[in-house]
């Protein structure tokens, strides 16, 4: 019998691949772009139905639906600023200290969710999150990094996930009783197959299989592309995610920075030559994160490219230093302390210049000053040594030469205030600033970053 | 490589994973936890009949003693402070220097130690009436089921925001930010159990001895801090008889890891550091019900 193609099921500039399908397959829960509204999008009647619109800064991130597809539990970002599991609107569970929660399975009885939850000291929990209102069961924690993905079997007795170990995502098949767990193989986003003997996966952009008693491996489907697993439906369908078209860093006459890697790029930065155009380029598998970035170094006179990798969790914003032989970068290391980079060009060496645990990356930016001089912004306070500035929304530095955006929308340069502006940040293009993000100006060329992100959600009746 | 990690269901303190590892070779079994708690407490088990593992680990000392550095059979000292023992289950390397992969590598070397209690493994388990594979099996078992946690610590974490006092949660915010302790001492064991050269530059060349890497000289495991207020004197030369002479040598920034700088802390904020480390002691439990 012939395999049958993957279908596509759903597309459009509002899908996100926040979300998962019901196990009968009639439904799929999303978090609606831009709006962050949470919906259920029905399959067969292409309806869409509210379940828990976004209010006043307020918004649901990951989200399960129930196996007759009638509950959905979710994380809601409340208005204190961390997560919170909610069930049909009801919170179920509250905790500051575990500042992020990642539904993830519904037990068969539904009383429980299998629940990720993320403390403030950087350590993830594999965890039972009661519904009666009860304190989560912590199965097992670790420390710094995060499952992409867990699922439970469809008996409810053991769960999967993916973890780092050693620089490698290795599977582990966790007993939820706590009694017991083994490493089974390598790979990200692992699903239970129906018959709770095998899991799908990814690796890159192939779909895999393992049997988990014997550990023989399959792999059932290539070129995939940025895919990522989201369920399992009756029929042993796998629901998956792909992130179609990208990002992609442009300088000059539209040139696109990269055509090994295209969709990948972001964030360019000029040398104070112009000689020399850095960007992030995005490698590994597709995730919810933002890890396995490098930072790519272009000679744009010989278009001779080299790749740092700087071996940190996240980086990003590349700004070359004055003497051309340093970036300075905001980013997170290994053990999830986001703050400011200084990354040798040569060695790809990485020297901290301000970490904070339990942060987010995009609190902080930086520029250099004069001579090896650093500005860093941390939320709204801006610091260079000793001198610093409250309520700041953004800053620009060129030369001696400041520019302060004030979170008012007051615009200040050099001291003097130049009247108001909606930009959100601020670059120096020659003697004038503009709007900033993804953009930079060498003096002569411009370099930008092109977005035509698209996200696919698509179904595959798994061969047997 | 690939294998199981069995488990028995025990009840654990708030605070710590219900996955408590251990070997598909040697899983919890009620019996074999009650054999190693006996040994545990056996002077049979050194040379001289002096010195029994609860010696060094007595549990009305959070599993560790009031010496400086361990005094084994004939009084001799050895090099190290003896290390609290609690919640090695959950461990990933065991001793100062990470020299054991396993609790069952762990605890035979003690005793085979001539500084500590001086006996051929062999000879030790004839001595009490077992083979070495049943001694080794039944302490490592036992030593896995000593576990605390439930401390008011914890129930901050868990979601009561009155477990700790006020002067407690600023410690806690100077342990995860200023004071940036949260670097090594993190999770619900409160260690990265890794190996950092943070403490006092002496002549042990600790985690060296093992890995034989430069980076590795003068660095020695991070210490759970469960229970690290009844358990002075502190650090793994036992140099520092008080929480306050601890976090007064961090202040100083003194050691040689890269993540070791001056805190610049004010004398209140090192009160406030000393009372959090007091939230850290909760509940010990050992053994199988």
């Amino acid at each position: 019998m012939l395999a049958l193609l993957p279908l596509l099921l759903w597309t459009g500039p509002e899908v996100t691949l926040l979300g998962g399908p019901s196990r009968d397959g009639r439904v799929i829960s999303n978090v609606q772009a831009p709006s962050r509204d949470l919906v259920l999008f029905d399959f067969a009647a292409k309806t869409v139905k509210a379940v828990a619109p976004s209010s006043g800064g307020e918004f649901a991130y990951f989200s399960i639906v129930s196996a007759d597809g009638k509950r959905v539990a979710y994380a809601w970002k409340n208005a204190d600023g961390f997560y919170e599991l909610r069930v049909d609107g009801r919170t179920v569970y509250r905790n500051e200290e575990a500042g992020f929660v990642q539904p993830c399975a519904w037990t068969p009885d539904g009383k429980f969710v299998l629940t990720l939850l993320f403390r403030k000291d950087n350590t993830s929990q594999i965890a039972m999150a009661p519904l009666d209102g009860g304190r989560p069961r912590v199965l097992k924690s670790l420390a710094w990094v995060y499952p992409k993905r867990m699922d439970l079997s469809a008996d409810g007795k053991w769960i999967v996930y993916d973890s780092l170990v050693g620089g490698e995502r290795k599977l582990y098949v966790l007993a939820a009783d706590g009694s017991g767990e083994r490493v089974v193989g390598e790979g990200v986003f692992p699903l239970w197959r129906g018959d709770g003997k095998r899991v799908v996966y990814a690796l890159g952009e192939e779909l895999w299989e393992l049997t988990v008693a014997s550990g023989e491996r399959r792999k059932l489907r290539g070129g995939l592309g940025r895919f990522l697993p989201m369920g399992m439906v009756a029929g042993d369908v796998l629901v998956y995610g792909v992130r179609a078209g990208g990002t992609e860093v442009y300088y000059g006459n539209r040139q696109p920075a990269s055509l090994r890697y295209p969709g990948r790029n972001s964030s360019p930065g000029w040398s104070v030559d112009g000689k020399w155009l850095a960007y992030v380029s995005r490698r590994g598998e597709e995730n919810f994160g933002e890890e396995a970035r490098v930072i790519v170094v272009r000679e744009v006179a010989s278009t001779v490219e080299r790749e740092i990798d700087p071996g940190l969790a996240l980086v990003d914003a590349p700004v070359w230093s004055n003497d051309g032989k340093r970036l300075l970068v905001r980013g997170a290391d290994r053990q999830g302390r986001a703050g400011v980079f200084v990354v040798d060009v040569a060695s790809g060496k990485v020297t901290p210049v301000e970490r904070e645990p339990g942060s987010e990356p995009g609190r902080f930016r930086a520029a250099w000053g004069e001579g090896d001089s650093i500005w860093v912004q941390r939320g709204a306070e801006l610091r260079n040594g000793e001198r610093a500035l409250q309520g700041v929304r953004s800053f620009a530095v060129r030369g001696a030469r400041l520019a302060v955006l004030y979170s008012t929308g007051t615009l200040e340069v050099d001291g003097e205030e130049r009247g108001k502006s909606e930009a959100k940040e601020i670059v120096w293009r020659g003697e004038k600033l503009v709007g900033g993000g993804a953009y930079d100006y060498s003096g002569e060329r411009e370099a930008w970053t092109e977005s035509n992100a698209r996200n696919e959600i698509w179904k595959w009746e798994l061969p047997q | 490589m690939s294998w199981w990690w069995l488990a028995a269901i025990v009840a654990v303190p708030l605070g710590l994973d219900q996955l408590i590892p251990a070997p598909v070779e040697n899983p919890l079994e009620a019996g074999r936890v009650k054999l190693g708690r006996e040994l545990f407490f056996d002077k049979r088990l050194s040379r001289d009949g002096t010195v029994a593992c609860a010696t060094c680990h007595d549990p009305a000392r959070g599993f560790s003693d009031t010496a400086p550095r361990a005094v084994g059979i004939g009084k001799q000292v050895g090099p190290r402070r003896s290390p609290r023992i609690v919640n090695r289950a959950y461990g990933k390397t065991f001793f100062w220097d990470g020299r054991a992969a396993t609790l069952e590598e762990q605890v035979v070397q003690p005793i085979a130690n001539p500084l500590e209690m001086g006996m051929r493994v062999e000879d030790a388990a004839v001595r009490v009436g077992l083979t070495r594979e049943e001694l080794t099996r039944a302490l490592a078992s036992y030593v896995r089921t000593i576990l605390a946690g439930d401390s008011p610590y914890d129930r901050f974490i868990a979601g009561d925001r009155e477990a700790l006092t006020a002067e407690q949660q600023a410690g806690l915010n100077l342990f995860r930010g200023k004071a940036n302790c949260v670097a090594c001492h993190l999770g619900p064991n409160l260690t990265d159990e890794e190996f950092h050269a943070t403490g006092p530059v002496g002549v042990d060349l600790g985690r060296f001895e093992v890995s034989r890497r430069d980076e590795d000289k003068g660095a020695f495991k991070t210490p759970s801090l469960r229970q690290v207020a009844e358990t002075p004197p502190y650090l793994h030369d036992g140099s520092k008889g008080t929480l306050e002479e601890v976090v007064e040598f961090y202040d100083q920034g003194k050691g040689n890891d890269p993540e070791i700088r001056p805190l610049k802390l004010t004398a209140e904020e090192k009160r406030q550091l000393v009372a959090l480390m007091g939230a850290f002691t909760g509940r010990v439990q050992e053994g199988l019900p």
